[in-house]
């Protein structure tokens, strides 16, 4: 059975290392090296150009880098499969690449046999990572990096919830400076920081606050 | 035969002037005889007064009107050198032939005082030596000095009065430019900023301007009299005035110079004097300034430049550490490795080609660690995450790392920043200021969590590094403030934002970091007063 043959183009900044890949992937019977490119305008121009099934790409390049080398070829060449070749084992890297249509992420000390399966599973339209990177770590990641997860009830310093608790339950400044030994200037300090921190303009938003958060009980 | 000499009351006067008036009888303008002039004909009546035809000349010389008026005789008799024509634009004749023009041509305002004046001259004898008013033919105001007597007859009575009249308008408007000049100088004395006294050589206040009673609280006229060492107390004025020859010569005291208030408060001075001669008197001008303000700003400015010198200084030494340390880096771990992987090279190359398998793997492991040590000291001098992701994914990532690093665990809660991008200069900032915090909190705190909040409201965007660790008194390192806050404190101010450290021994530290993410950050006032 006659194999088929995956063409590749390589795009790396260093002729050194574009050497060492191309020797290492020509190594492999069914992998052909089409073409080389020393930057991301030529990445770009040698695809369009040369049609390859997977191409081999840096991510860190002068010029146009890997990020947007990868944005620019999904529009003109989505038939292209595109490995992304990378020292950072970042998952925000990861994750930017995959979300901007990569198919394979490797990192650039992982083993050549791992290089080899990338462009395979590429090639093949499936999606590889090289380890340790693993779509669980990504999710994790996802997680971590979703918003909201601040309470702004926690930027306050203990004195500002407790003047906050005070000013709740209808205090002024002088009732609230009297209660916590201090002059009535700090305490209104401490009330506008906190109603800044929280967001609030007037007393009925402070009230309406404490009500939520369960800072002063309900009526009725 | 003297009247007794008591004042005669205005409307007393008029009356007795009307009466007077009534007894000249008035030439009628038909007359076709003008009247002579008494002096140039010799009467027959041996008692009257006769002016030689040669003094008339001499009269008419005089820069001055000179008039005559008998009391016991007709108008015609009377006399007017013709002097009055060229200052006032009526002829001697129109003068003459009406009696009753002089009071006419007196100025409204000067009626009444002429009226009592000239009343007390003709009953009381008084010589009369005033000023007057007078209108010109063509509306013009004269001022006359007048000066005149009356003679009285062998027997008592009132004979005739005689006088001159000198024009003094040009005197009077001299008079009154002087006035206005030296209103405009009063004004001028009272009107500046600062203090000003004359003061003699003994030191008396001779005179001060309003100012005095702001800067002092003395009124003016509490001061005048009094010795300038209730205000300046050194006595340095009083050594320095009597040399003092040039204009604005500055007092230097031994030490700062100090005012003191009624009070008795002091505050700082700059005082200059000048020589003032008046007259035979020779004085001096002290003027002396308020320059609280002026301290208070210069003490500011030395806190800043103290403050960047020490960050400058803190900022070599950084520079030289980092050196250091990639220095070390590349000797002794990147530079052995790749002695090591050299060596295997060379061992390998002279192995049987079967037994080359084990050499090459040896040295892809070297191969493995040397870009994992390159990519570590690249990240550590600055992550390029920050460029590509912004400030979120770089704080994921080294949050990661430090817990890794210093077995610190970090709670890391945040909002706002979610595919946020903001000025480089802010992201660097916040990074940095996170990434100092952490190390601080490794370094000092004694702990194993502590909390970092990230979040942004409306243009701020705030950092809490929260420990529950040892703390530290913030006195403690106020004077000192080198290790990483003086770098965290500007780098926060120069964004328009600010550092609170909040911390005591015991009860841990919480760093608050705000940074204006708008595009117009504060002006540089608003930064140097933030200090």
């Amino acid at each position: 059975m006659a194999q088929a043959i995956t063409t590749i183009v390589l795009a790396d900044d260093h002729h050194i290392v574009r050497q060492g890949l191309r020797a290492l992937l020509e190594s492999e019977t069914d992998l052909r090296v089409v073409g080389e490119a020393g930057d991301g305008l030529e990445a770009v121009q040698n695809v369009e150009a040369l049609g390859p099934r997977v191409l081999v790409l840096d991510l860190m390049m002068p010029g146009l880098n890997g990020l947007d080398v990868l944005k620019q070829l999904k529009k003109r060449s989505p038939q292209t499969h595109i490995v992304i070749l990378s020292m950072y084992a970042n998952e925000a890297y990861v994750l930017e690449a995959l979300s901007n249509g990569a198919s394979a992420y490797v990192l650039k000390d992982s083993s050549s046999a791992d290089l080899v399966m990338a462009v395979r599973e590429a090639a093949a339209g499936r999606r590889y990572l090289s380890p340790p990177l693993s779509d669980r770590a990504i999710e994790a990641y996802q997680e971590k990096a979703k918003a909201a997860t601040l309470d702004r009830y926690e930027t306050l310093t203990a004195r500002e919830r407790e003047v906050l608790h005070l000013a709740a339950e209808g205090r002024t400044n002088t009732e609230i400076a009297n209660r916590l030994g201090i002059s009535s200037r700090t305490a209104e300090t401490h009330r506008s920081n906190l109603m800044h921190k929280l967001d609030l303009h007037t007393q009925a938003d402070l009230i309406r606050y404490a009500l939520r958060k369960g800072i002063i009980p309900m009526e009725g | 035969m003297d009247r007794p000499s008591q004042p005669i009351g205005l409307n007393e006067a008029q009356s007795i002037l009307q009466q007077l008036a009534a007894a000249f009888p008035l030439v009628s303008s038909s007359s076709t005889t003008p009247p002579s002039l008494a002096f140039t004909t010799t009467r027959d009546d041996p008692t009257l007064p006769e002016i030689d035809a040669r003094y008339q000349t001499l009269i008419e010389q005089i820069p001055a009107v000179v008039f005559m008026a008998f009391l016991d005789k007709g108008i015609g008799e009377a006399y007017v050198s013709p002097q009055i024509e060229a200052i006032l634009g009526f002829t001697q004749e129109e003068w003459l032939n009406d009696p009753v023009r002089w009071y006419q041509q007196i100025h409204p305002d000067d009626k009444d005082r002429w009226s009592v004046e000239a009343a007390e001259l003709f009953l009381l004898g008084q010589p009369l030596k005033s000023w007057y008013r007078v209108i010109a033919r063509d509306g013009r105001v004269v001022w006359f000095h007048c000066e005149a007597k009356m003679v009285r007859n062998q027997d008592g009575r009132p004979w005739f009065i005689h006088g001159v009249a000198f024009d003094i308008s040009e005197l009077k408007s001299a008079e009154e430019a002087l006035k206005e000049s030296e209103e405009m100088l009063r004004g001028l004395f009272e009107s500046a900023p600062d203090t000003v006294l004359v003061i003699s050589h003994e030191g008396e206040i001779a005179n001060v301007n309003v100012q005095v009673e702001r800067m002092f609280g003395y009124t003016a006229s509490e001061l005048v009299g009094k010795s300038i060492n209730a205000l300046i107390p050194e006595g340095v004025i009083l050594s320095q005035s009597r040399q003092t020859s040039e204009p604005h010569t500055p007092i230097t005291g031994p030490g700062e110079l100090y005012g003191r208030r009624k009070d008795g408060t002091r505050f700082p001075v700059d005082i200059m004097l000048s020589p003032l001669n008046v007259g035979q008197s020779s004085m001096v001008i002290g003027v002396v300034r308020d320059i609280t303000r002026r301290k208070v700003a210069e003490e500011a400015m030395r806190d800043y430049a103290a403050r960047l010198k020490a960050l400058s200084r803190r900022l070599m030494e950084v520079q030289e550490l980092e050196r250091r340390n990639i220095a070390l880096e590349l000797h002794d771990e990147i530079g052995q490795v790749l002695t090591g992987l050299k060596l295997t090279l060379e061992v390998g190359s002279r192995l049987p080609a079967a037994d080359v398998q084990d050499t090459l793997s040896t040295a892809r492991g070297l191969v493995n660690e040397l870009m994992a040590r390159v990519r570590n000291l690249s990240l550590d001098l600055r992550p390029a995450m920050l460029d590509d992701f912004g400030l979120l994914p770089t704080l994921l990532w080294h949050i990661e790392h430090y817990t890794a690093q210093t077995q610190v665990k970090v709670n890391f809660k945040h909002s706002g920043l979610e595919k946020q991008r903001f000025r480089p200069e802010v992201e660097t900032a916040a990074y940095r200021v996170v990434q100092e915090a952490l190390t601080n909190v490794a370094r000092h705190a004694g702990v194993e969590e502590a909390t970092v909040r990230v979040w942004t409201h409306q243009d701020t965007l705030s950092i809490q590094v929260e420990d529950g660790g040892q703390g530290f008194e913030l006195e403690s390192v106020a004077g000192r403030e080198t290790s990483g806050l003086a770098g965290m404190r500007e780098r926060t101010t120069v964004l328009g934002g600010q550092l609170k450290i909040d911390s005591s021994v015991g009860s841990g530290t919480r760093l608050l970091a705000e940074l204006s993410v708008a595009d117009n950050f504060a002006n540089p006032v608003g930064r140097l007063e933030n200090h």
